[in-house]
């Protein structure tokens, strides 16, 4: 094999006494996808905050680039020593074009004045090598999520990168773009650009990974090469044990189906959804599956009242019901969980203890408005234990959790209301695999206790593996459904065939 | 519920704070109210007349002239708005409430018949029921104040403005309303009951000022409003997160009309009991206060970001900016020298802040 282009030696980094990283060796070649796992916390960030240039490491270690030893100093210390990194937050400013953001910081001008046309003409053969379908003069703002990535890429490769990173690049594509970007990957290892690519999903690690390395706690525990990459045995090395049931789904839908509870019929806004009929019994896990953009999230905004409809009615336990806000659907019993747990869900500065309460505040307060401290702490103390949320106390800001916890925490504030039906958008996204698992579990456990779950999830192996029936979208409407029974499992292939409209979408 | 885990995980990232990292020790009030006491230190050293019961009644007095409108403001703060309307408010509530008082104590005007007669003499003034008029004038005047903040909350919680354009247009319609009412001209608390209204205004109570009584009610009452009710916890959900307080439920447009209401009647209280201090109501009064208002609160760590802010806050920036102003009086130094060490001061206070958040 070829000399390394990137090794790490004994890398730790420490923050007020807490090591975050623990001597931490890497070793990454050309022409290679490089997985990085771990957990939320196991000091992936760390590491690639070491390689940007934003954290300093701890004296001791060693990073050599192509055999030079490199330090790595402040924010464009890592685009001179050849690295980009490609966040999970996007960093495109997207008032400006295209090429205006491939240029970003590296302006051309001519006599002190932007040269806009050859900024334009610059970037024209990057853009074409990626096999991009928009123009270098087009505002980022009018890109999809999977053409921003795509901007994102190209102003690494014009920076003449030689090591890219990318943080969960798949998080906020659809499948079809996520394709895509792996056909890209691999082309840009065949051209001798090493990858090293940090994600939680188990399925792109196994189809892209050459090399896995796994984090734990701030120490590296296992790296695999192509042969041994296989999913539990990265997941036993992330977690420190054994999960033998990943998705656990001990419910029984044929048995413990009870009475419909939800009803919506022919719901519709005048744009992302048209005339969405569907139904979700007592004790029952649905799946709602399809593409990013299908109208699965507005369908779900439609049933809470979140955004207006102007077509439909909802009916709960048989009753029509009228819900114009979020509130009045918490009040009939419809509880949604948003996919956007930082900026819709959780108020990070405060504390959990809120965060939990706050849905039932007006419902417990005594004389119709001074709070009941003791009941608040009660129920955030409960639902510690209940769903296992790890924080020194209650008392504890939402923000400092890691994504688990805080996807419990929200969780925990929608219990608080005991709903009947539980609309559940992404889950799991951003969530690390231990407690991926606790919240299939509770979702179980929730469903066997009588609760209607609805479970919108673009990560089809956990639809497939929690949901007792799916529906898929497509387009703004409902493609069709598919039942769990014994004859017949459901299969990713036939979801997302339904979710395409092609009659095989693995052919 | 969930099962409990066979093997619980321990993280490493997940540890206690320490006690100076979290709740008030850790907030920019803390620090602040830090500095003000090392003020009072070196203001008993550096000049004799600092400490006595004189100065200090003038300093109470002083600082209770802006604190109770920086109450309101700091409520509009937490929820991540601002409300540039309250010098503004502060006169035209003033203005209304003397001209009110006045209006209805001249017997033979429309109306007066109701509150006052004339006495056998022919001359004097005798109020048909003794306080009666206080109480009417006083609500007129807060009546306006609610009125315009039913506007403000209106354009911004329901037509969804940006608060800062529309208190600014509110600054200057108020002011400018304040004028044609008065024609520019001041107005003077007057009749049989001003003696009622000066004594409650600039009075003074068991040895200390009124206005600094009805501070230290009002700052306990907000105390008491943000972290005992569910208005108050609705009040920093909005400010935390806007989007995740509509979806969870919080009345969201009913809370921020509430707390713009509720600043301008802080605003318009301030400006009656400025007015009962002056003797007059003029039509330039109050001008710019807004600036000291907001600046009082940012320094006691109101943030503008919102979600965070409270009333000891608001009364230590009140306090700070009205000591270092004695203070430089006391040492004779140019008084044009106060308005640049505020600006300092804000900039200071904000940035240790950001400083500590930095660190921790």
């Amino acid at each position: 094999m070829s000399d390394p282009i990137l090794e790490m030696r004994g890398v730790s980094k420490s923050f007020f006494g807490i090591r975050a990283l623990r001597s931490v060796d890497l070793t990454v070649h050309a022409g290679e996808i490089h997985a990085l796992m771990g957990e939320n916390g196991a000091g992936k960030s760390t590491l690639m905050k070491i390689l940007s240039g934003a954290y300093r490491p701890d004296p001791g270690g060693e990073i050599r680039i192509e055999g030079r030893p490199v330090r790595i100093e402040g924010p464009l210390g890592g685009r001179a020593a050849g690295i980009s990194i490609i966040y999970q937050e996007l960093s495109l400013a997207p008032n400006l074009s295209v090429a205006e953001n491939i240029y970003l910081g590296r302006e051309m001008s001519r006599s002190g004045l932007l040269a806009r046309g050859a900024m334009r003409l610059g970037v024209g053969p990057i853009l074409a090598r990626l096999g991009a379908d928009f123009l270098p003069s087009t505002p980022v703002a009018q890109l999809s999520m999977g053409q921003r990535q795509l901007v994102e890429i190209a102003r690494a490769l014009h920076a003449r990168s030689k090591i890219l990173i990318m943080d969960e690049p798949t998080t906020a594509l659809s499948a079809g773009e996520s394709e895509r970007l792996f056909a890209l990957i691999r082309q840009l290892r065949a051209e001798g650009l090493a990858i090293i690519y940090i994600s939680h999903r188990m399925d792109e690690i196994c189809a892209l990974g050459d090399r896995v390395t796994v984090l734990r706690d701030g120490r590296l525990v296992g790296s695999l090469d192509k042969a041994e990459i296989r999913a539990d045995t990265i997941v036993r090395l992330m977690v420190g044990r054994d999960v033998s049931t990943f998705y656990k789904k001990d419910h029984d839908p044929a048995a413990g189906r009870g009475h419909v509870v939800l009803t919506a019929t022919g719901l519709a806004d005048g744009r992302r959804v048209r005339g969405c009929s569907l139904t979700v019994h007592a004790g029952e896990v649905v799946g709602l599956a399809g593409l990013i953009g299908a109208g699965r999230t507005e369908l779900a905004h439609l049933i809470i009242g979140a955004s207006p409809k102007t077509a439909g009615h909802i009916e709960i336990e048989g009753r029509p019901i009228d819900i114009r806000t979020p509130g009045e659907a918490l009040d009939a019993g419809i509880a949604y969980l948003t996919e956007d747990r930082r900026s819709l869900g959780l108020f990070l500065d405060m504390s959990c203890l809120d965060n939990i309460n706050l849905a039932v505040l007006g419902r417990d307060a005594k004389l119709g408005c001074i709070l009941d401290r003791d009941t608040a702490r009660d129920r955030a103390s409960k639902a510690f234990t209940a769903l296992g949320i790890r924080a020194a106390n209650v008392g504890v800001s939402a923000g400092v959790l890691s994504g688990g916890n805080q996807q419990k925490v929200l969780l925990s504030r929608l219990l608080a209301t005991t709903p009947k039906v539980l609309i559940l958008d992404e889950p799991t996204r951003g969530v690390d695999v231990g407690a991926k698992s606790e919240i299939y579990s509770i979702i179980d456990n929730l469903a066997k206790s009588g609760t209607a779950i609805l479970v919108i999830s673009s990560d089809l192996p956990e639809i497939i593996g929690i949901c007792d029936r799916v529906i898929v979208m497509r387009a703004g409407q409902i493609a069709g459904q598919m039942e769990r029974t014994a004859a017949s499992p459901l299969s990713q292939e036939d979801i997302m065939a339904l979710a395409t409209g092609m009659e095989h979408a693995h052919a | 519920m969930a099962t409990p885990l066979e093997s619980p995980i321990s993280f490493s990232n997940v540890g206690r704070a320490k006690w100076w990292q979290s709740g008030f020790f850790a907030s920019q009030t803390s620090y602040v109210l830090l500095a003000l006491v090392a003020l009072f230190v070196v203001m008993n050293f550096a000049s004799p007349y600092f400490f006595t019961e004189g100065n200090l009644q003038n300093v109470a007095k002083n600082f209770s002239f802006i604190a109770i409108a920086t109450l309101g403001v700091t409520l509009v703060i937490i929820t991540a708005g601002i409300d540039l309307s309250v010098g503004s408010m502060m006169c035209f509530s003033a203005m209304i409430t003397s001209m009110v008082m006045t209006h209805i104590s001249t017997p033979g005007l429309p109306g007066a018949e109701w509150f006052v007669h004339l006495a056998a003499d022919g001359k004097t003034v005798i109020a048909n029921v003794p306080g009666l008029i206080l109480v009417v004038s006083v609500l007129a005047g807060l009546g306006v104040a609610l009125m315009v903040g039913l506007v403000n909350g209106f354009c911004i919680a329901v037509l969804g403005l940006s608060p800062f354009v529309t208190t600014l247009g509110m600054l200057s319609i108020v002011r400018g309303l304040g004028y044609v009412v008065s024609n520019g001209r001041g107005s003077f608390p007057s009749g049989p009951d001003a003696d009622y209204f000066y004594a409650l205004t600039s009075g003074v109570v068991f040895g200390m000022p009124a206005p600094f009584i009805y501070l230290v009610v009002l700052a306990v009452a907000m105390a008491v409003v943000l972290h005992h009710t569910s208005f108050g916890r609705y009040v920093f959900a909005i400010g935390g997160n806007e989007k995740a307080a509509a979806l969870t439920g919080v009345p969201v447009v009913r809370v921020k009309i509430e707390v713009y209401v509720i600043c301008a009647l802080a605003a318009g209280l301030q400006g009656i009991i400025v007015s009962g201090w002056l003797g007059s109501a003029p039509a330039n009064m109050a001008t710019s206060y807004e600036l000291n208002v907001i600046a009082a609160a940012v320094i006691g760590g109101a943030n503008l970001a919102g979600g965070v802010g409270g009333p000891l806050g608001a009364i230590v920036g009140c306090v700070l900016l009205e000591v270092i102003r004695n203070g430089l009086v006391l040492a004779q130094v140019n008084s044009y020298w106060q308005q640049a060490l505020v600006g300092v001061i804000i900039i200071v206070a904000v940035l240790v802040d950001r400083i500590r958040s930095r660190m921790a």
